[in-house]
């Protein structure tokens, strides 16, 4: 540096042109590189003294890479000029240590720090870490934490650097005491319960409650009392000073002085600006009067944000565009009159629908399910309705649907984009296990968005076809050689594509035999007379098959449905005696069933809001009332049962309505009841009866008879029994050919997640069930409560686990009643 | 074995040359796993360039479009004045293309594409890959094409469950022929609209009939216009003559 040519800074700056450019210094970059991020190029003309060097310098500094950065003239030649850089680069990150924190912290935070080894360590970024730690651990409530870092040289590599990132958590902040003052309207218990994420120790009321101290959340409790006091008419309401103050023991004392104000009132409310509607209307929508108790937030629900606010009545007939703003027109001791000023705006029309997201499930398949088409004026109410039937289809998350208007006010014309996030969908059901001395497996697969289209093009099977919302389950189950089932059922949702008409087609198969010796002679609730004498030439085996053809109806209103279905099932029996006095044979039962049905319930797998109703009934052709035959002196089995006939009724309902505000808890009504009818007298179908008791599962049991659960008593437990004689022998028979059940649940979720749906639940449940009309007694009922959870994985469906506790003795059967446990698996109805 | 040594190993510069052996005889997976290595190692330089470069490159060659576009859109944005940048900008397009799904699916991916390969022939407009780059755009503009057609057809197909879907077919295949003026799928969307508008006159009230069995009209004659020997005209004709039947029917009622 000793010759180097002298620049005077006196002097008129000269130009020259830059003839090279060298960069020096401990480089771990490419000199080439380095030398481009100065801007400067060779041949390039600069001013010396003058912007162009002072520029280069600052984009070095700007980088903040370097320490230190000069530039200097090596040599110059006439109008040329050699540059030299040196550039001291900052040290880059070996390693990062961090001391004091638990492994999950440490992912936790290293995650924002995001320091990457070999990327270099700037102050900045020091600063930047630092402060990244203490907020985070801030925010859980840790107030004092200190972070320190210490930077030291990497002996094994040059300009490497070491930091070790000490954090000193101390003990969570914690309140001590929370105090008000001023506050006359409101109570301190009031007060206290509004600020929700602040709250002292040490009180049984708090026991739930988060007690320790964070700013932010504080500050945001404070704005809520406000907030409350306003609603409440206290319009002037504010905090006049909050002090805080530290003791010893790591605790806070809180104390906070509102000035309450007057309570205010609404006035007159005037209308400006609206032609379509009439004054009167509005008002009447807006359901204020004069003289209510001043509240901003009620004001803002019923303008804007309620199912039916005032602004929806616009919303919903196409006029996007129009505003409503509230003004505080006069405002005279404890009264406010309020203008509202309505800009109504051209209607809006759809011109494009869009449909993000379906990156599994065909296009088709959700559009055909809107409600909002091109062409078709702006309605919101559509929009919600529309969200509410994706998430029912069950391909999205629901709790992700989001619908985007894109207005295009100059065309009077609006975009409404659909945002979906597919979740998966598919079912498996793989179990095994030793039982009852013999081995017992089931596997199921439920396929509910397969394509039957696809199935041929070997490019869509990953895993499996799918986009076309058609639903495939297969099901085995089997133990060998006491029980098989077997069942296949598809359902395509739009037959033809051109209406919501389902197709349903189901065959399925089961297969029992009276075997195994070893089989608890108490089996599963029921007397086994089999089980002692190790039989296994006996066998009932049923075959069926069905199709269905559901249709969403337009009227009454276009939430009802109507399915109907057309099935047959096969019967064999041999040496069985379940079945009453049917022991041997052949039976044919060919039935409709037509099932009407409402459902207005808003999202299936936590439902907090809407109803679903269903009315069935189920008829074979009245066999006996055309064959002229005398039933009353068939003895013969084969002859009688050949054909069976009978009818059956039956009919739930459900009903939802969350309980609070932030829609959480959700209670559930739920009635419901059954008859089993015959035409003739001595011709009483042997199948399809009801058995109630226990958990419910297995809709139809291999018995031919339909299970309804009602907990708190074991399976099966509360059917009704009647007797009958074979050879003289009495023998006892299931009979309940009616049935009613109620249903009360309360409902809490614990995680909405797509992941997992989780929820908890007390129940309440009576029901009863009886042999035949004179019986009947809507009042004699077996009562229970209970509690339970419920959880959902996309991969495996419904899950619970509930107890019961029977309150009512069963007669005949003390170990009945009483506490039960229940595994749900599945939805029910 | 040798590979998981070379795993373990410090040294960045081996791991660099035995990953661009694996690269050059074409063994992409293990490559890629040492070019991801070595690349934070050499950020700033002029490897790093290259392994950035040549990872992507790896990750494209074993089909992980995905990964590879994203690697080679950042490394457009690292080294905008690189040599390879501008192969890099027409692969990240081409990733894209790749992922691209069928019509009945989420097109995110073809409309990257598009913005992709449009900024390519931007940068580089005299690159040797802008005619490759034009043919994939036009069949990615008939995919989207195609996907609008569905949607027409679908509403089409409705017919009047749940309110006029003819209107929304005649709608949908209007905005497409304006967004894509030149589609392969052209005529077929014109007729649609003439279908549709033929069906939804038909289904009309009484009031609307009349000025919406016109309106068919004028949409007929523009048809044949354009497609004078098209696939659907004997389609269009028996439209055209049951039009004319109508019209004097109701003209003859009117009177």
């Amino acid at each position: 540096q000793e010759n180097l040519p002298e620049i005077s800074y006196t002097a008129k700056p000269r130009k020259y042109v830059v003839a090279a450019i060298d960069v020096v210094g401990e480089l771990n970059n490419d000199p080439k590189i380095l030398a481009n991020l100065s801007g400067l190029r060779v041949g390039q003309e600069v001013t010396i003294p003058g912007d162009d060097i002072t520029a280069a310098i600052k984009k070095y500094w700007d980088y903040g890479l370097f320490s230190d950065v000069k530039i200097y003239a090596k040599k110059i030649e006439g109008r040329d000029v050699y540059l030299e850089i040196f550039l001291q680069e900052r040290p880059r990150l070996s390693m990062l240590n961090y001391h004091g924190l638990k492994k999950a912290e440490i992912e936790a935070v290293d995650e924002k720090v995001a320091m990457i080894k070999g990327s270099q360590v700037t102050p900045y970024l020091l600063r930047r870490a630092e402060k990244f730690i203490k907020d985070h651990f801030v925010d859980k409530g840790f107030y004092n934490t200190e972070v320190n870092i210490v930077q030291r040289d990497d002996t094994s590599r040059v300009n490497h650097v070491i930091l070790d990132v000490y954090v000193d958590k101390k003990e969570k902040v914690k309140i001590s005491s929370l105090v008000f003052e001023g506050n006359e309207a409101l109570t301190e218990g009031q007060l206290n319960r509004y600020m929700k994420k602040t709250n002292e120790r040490r009180k049984i009321k708090n026991f739930f409650r988060t007690k320790k101290f964070v700013e932010e959340n504080y500050r945001a409790d404070l704005d809520k009392i406000i907030e409350k006091y306003n609603e409440k008419g206290y319009r002037d309401a504010y905090i006049v000073y909050d002090s805080i103050s530290r003791n010893d023991d790591n605790t806070l004392n809180i104390k906070i002085r509102v000035e309450e104000g007057n309570q205010y009132y609404f006035g007159n409310i005037t209308w400006v600006g609206n032609t379509i509607y009439p004054s009167e209307y509005l008002s009447f929508l807006l359901r204020i009067r004069k003289g209510d108790v001043f509240n901003q937030t009620l004001l803002d629900e019923r303008l804007f944000t309620d199912d039916d606010a005032v602004q929806n009545e616009y919303l919903n007939n196409g006029y996007l565009f129009s505003r409503i703003i509230p003004v505080d027109l006069k405002i005279y001791n404890d009264t406010v009159d309020l203008e509202m000023r309505i800009y109504e705006g051209e209607q809006a029309t759809i011109n494009r629908v869009i449909i993000n997201g379906n990156t599994k499930t065909h296009e088709h398949v959700v559009r055909r399910e809107l409600r909002v088409k091109p062409g078709e004026l702006f309605n919101k109410a559509a929009i919600v309705r529309t969200v509410r039937e994706l998430a029912q289809l069950g391909h999205f998350d629901p709790e992700k649907i989001n619908p985007v208007p894109i207005p295009d006010q100059d065309k009077g014309t609006v975009d409404i984009e659909f945002n979906l996030e597919e979740k998966p969908n598919d079912q498996i059901e793989l179990s095994g296990g030793w039982g009852a001395g013999m081995f017992v497996g089931t596997l199921g697969l439920s396929f509910s968005n397969f394509s039957v289209r696809n199935i041929t093009n070997l490019d869509a099977w990953k895993p499996l076809p799918s986009g076309d919302g058609q639903t495939l389950g297969l099901r085995a189950q089997t133990n060998g050689k006491y029980y098989q089932a077997y069942s296949i059922n598809f359902v395509e949702p739009w037959l033809g594509g051109k209406k919501p008409n389902s197709l349903s087609v189901s065959l399925y198969y089961t297969l029992q035999t009276g075997i195994s010796s070893r089989y608890g002679y108490y089996g599963y609730g029921y007397y086994d007379p089999y089980s002692y004498k190790g039989d296994d030439s006996r066998h009932i085996k049923v075959l069926g098959a069905s199709l269905g053809l559901g249709r969403r109806l337009t009227w009454p209103d276009d939430w009802f449905t109507l399915y109907n279905e057309l099935s047959y099932r096969q019967y064999d029996l041999k040496d069985w005696s379940f079945i009453g006095n049917f022991r041997n044979g052949k039976s044919h039962s060919i039935y409709l069933k037509t099932i009407l049905s409402r459902n207005s319930i808003d999202n299936p797998l936590y439902t907090r809001s809407g109803s679903s109703f269903s009315l069935g009934v189920e008829l074979t052709p009245p066999y006996s009332s055309f064959t002229g035959k005398d039933y009353s002196s068939i003895t013969d089995e084969q002859e009688l049962y050949e054909f069976i006939e009978y009818h059956k009724w039956t009919f739930k309902g459900a009903m939802f309505k969350p309980l609070d505000r932030a829609n959480k808890f959700v209670v559930m009504s739920k009635i419901e009841g059954g008859f089993l009818g015959y035409y003739n007298d001595y011709l009483k179908s042997p199948f399809e009866k009801f058995t109630l008791g226990g958990d419910g599962m297995s809709g139809y049991s291999m018995y031919g008879s339909e299970t309804v659960g009602l907990r708190g008593y074991e399976n099966n437990s509360l059917t009704p029994y009647s007797f009958y004689e074979v050879d003289g022998e009495r023998y006892s028979m299931a009979d309940g050919n009616m049935y009613t059940k109620l249903t009360m649940e309360l409902r809490y979720p614990f995680t909405l997640q797509p992941s997992a749906t989780v929820y908890g639940l007390m129940f309440l449940e009576a029901g009863n069930a009886w042999s035949d009309f004179k019986g009947y007694n809507p009042f004699q009922m077996y009562r229970s409560a209970g509690l339970g959870v419920r959880i959902f994985l996309p991969m495996f469906g419904l899950l619970g686990i509930d107890w019961g506790y029977g309150f009512d003795t069963v007669p005949g059967r003390p170990e009945a009643a009483g506490s039960n446990f229940h595994f749900v698996m599945g939805q029910s109805f | 074995s040798n590979y998981q040594k070379l795993l373990k190993s410090n040294d960045t510069d081996l791991k660099f040359e035995k990953a661009m052996e694996y690269y050059n005889n074409g063994d992409y997976k293990r490559a890629a796993t040492l070019f991801n290595d070595v690349m934070r190692s050499y950020r700033a330089t002029e490897r790093g360039e290259l392994s950035h470069y040549i990872y992507a490159d790896c990750l494209l060659k074993a089909r992980e479009y995905m990964l590879a576009g994203h690697y080679f859109t950042v490394f457009v944005q690292s080294y905008p004045s690189s040599a390879y940048a501008e192969e890099a900008q027409f692969n990240a397009a081409y990733c894209s293309y790749m992922l691209s799904p069928t019509a009945r699916l989420d097109q995110t991916e073809t409309n990257k594409a598009l913005e992709g390969f449009q900024l390519f022939i931007n940068l580089y407009p005299t690159s040797k890959r802008v005619k490759e780059a034009t043919a994939f755009m036009d069949e990615l503009r008939d995919k989207l094409a195609y996907k609008a057609y569905l949607n027409a057809k679908m509403y089409y197909d409705l017919g009047s469950y749940l309110g006029n879907n003819y209107l929304s077919a005649v709608i949908t295949a209007r905005n497409t022929l304006d967004d894509f003026p030149d589609t392969k799928y052209r005529e077929e969307l014109y007729f649609l609209i003439l279908d549709a508008k033929y069906k939804e006159a038909v289904n009309s009230v009484e009031a609307k009939k009349d000025e919406r069995l016109r309106d068919t009209l004028d949409e007929y004659y523009s048809f044949i216009n354009e497609y004078p020997e098209s696939a659907y005209l004997s389609n269009a004709n028996k439209i055209f003559q049951d039009i004319n039947k109508l019209l004097k029917s109701t003209t003859s009622s009117n009177q």
